[in-house]
């Protein structure tokens, strides 16, 4: 019987885990090459971790730790210029995925890509105001498809971590 | 797949296994643990095609917004490698292109496109080209060393050539 208090305490430090995990997360995929010469094509390994915090403690959480990790990789590895674009996917990705979660249709491989999707969706409006041109509009399919397959990856990865992390934590 | 996914989703919509910790049930699915990772909900399948939907509609979107904007394209004409002149697609003119050896062809734009109707390089295969009329289509003369192409700005290189994030 666990009591309130170790609990809290316990869900404090996995959360604290996690938010550790994000930033190694987002650290490992700077060092990948980049996976096509257009930018914004990118892998989201660290949504992994905001989908598994979403799914183990609630959305809440979640938020919370989406929104640390922007900003300490954003001091750590980035400016304020990358602090923007991430903080502008990053949330535009946490609703549709929290809104996501709600359909009981969708696996959370379904919630995943639809957070690939509008992370991509997010940063392609933050770069149209940063360059304040309307053109860079014509990356909005690319970046669709590449949102869904990234998505979708980071989504089997998150399903799969978490049909072993059930059992340990 | 679609078979497969029919066939194994209903196990997916059972309740929470039993013995899962204090911070599980937060959601009414649990991981079958016999159940195999790719096969996924319905729901899911049906997300792709509307995303790969909404792409494609955006794409096709694009380019049909993509005929009106001709005024301020220009069709840029390289002799050798080096710029010989520089026409904006909006005004209808003829212009005799003197190439590389004496050899030369007959750059015509009519109705915000380029083309190439006359040449007397020996392959005439700037000739079958079709007509050019968006951003970055080139046509190529290779006997004369001739290069037709359309640009945003007169000779201009692009505003941005990369951007990181």
């Amino acid at each position: 019987m666990i009591s309130d208090y170790s609990a809290k305490t316990r869900k404090t430090a996995v959360l604290g885990m996690f938010l550790a995990l994000a930033l190694i997360m987002g650290y490992i995929e700077s060092l990948l090459p980049p996976l096509s010469g257009i930018p914004g094509v990118k892998l989201g390994l660290s949504n992994i971790v905001t989908l598994i915090t979403m799914e183990v403690f609630g959305k809440k959480e979640a938020l919370v730790v989406l929104l640390l990790r922007i900003v300490l990789s954003g001091l750590l590895f980035g400016n304020m210029f990358s602090m923007v674009f991430s903080l502008s996917g990053g949330l535009l990705a946490f609703a549709a995925m929290g809104a996501g979660s709600m359909f009981k249709a969708l696996s959370i491989t379904g919630v995943s890509m639809l957070g690939g999707v509008f992370h991509n969706i997010g940063q392609l409006i933050a770069a149209a105001i940063v360059v304040d041109e309307l053109k860079i509009a014509y990356y909005g399919p690319v970046l669709l498809i590449s949102g869904l397959l990234t998505g979708f990856v980071t989504g089997l990865i998150a399903k799969i971590v978490l049909s072993y992390i059930r059992k340990a934590l | 797949m679609m078979q497969k996914n029919g066939a194994s989703c209903p196990k997916e919509s059972e309740p929470d296994a039993p013995g899962s910790g204090p911070f599980f049930g937060r959601r009414g699915q649990s991981e079958d643990p016999g159940h195999s990772f790719l096969s996924g909900h319905r729901g899911d399948l049906i997300l792709a095609a509307v995303i790969i939907l909404a792409a494609g509609i955006w794409q096709l979107f694009m380019m049909f917004s993509d005929k009106g904007s001709s005024a301020a394209l220009y069709a840029v004409i390289y002799v050798d490698g080096k710029e010989y002149s520089s026409l904006p697609l909006s005004e209808d003119r003829q212009i005799r292109v003197e190439g590389f050896s004496g050899m030369s062809c007959l750059v015509n734009i009519t109705s915000g496109k380029a083309d190439v109707t006359e040449a007397d390089c020996p392959d005439r295969l700037c000739v079958r080209q079709k007509s050019i009329g968006s951003e970055g289509e080139t046509i190529v003369c290779l006997p004369a060393r001739i290069v037709v192409e359309v640009r945003g700005e007169a000779g201009e290189e692009d505003e941005y050539d990369a951007f990181s994030m």
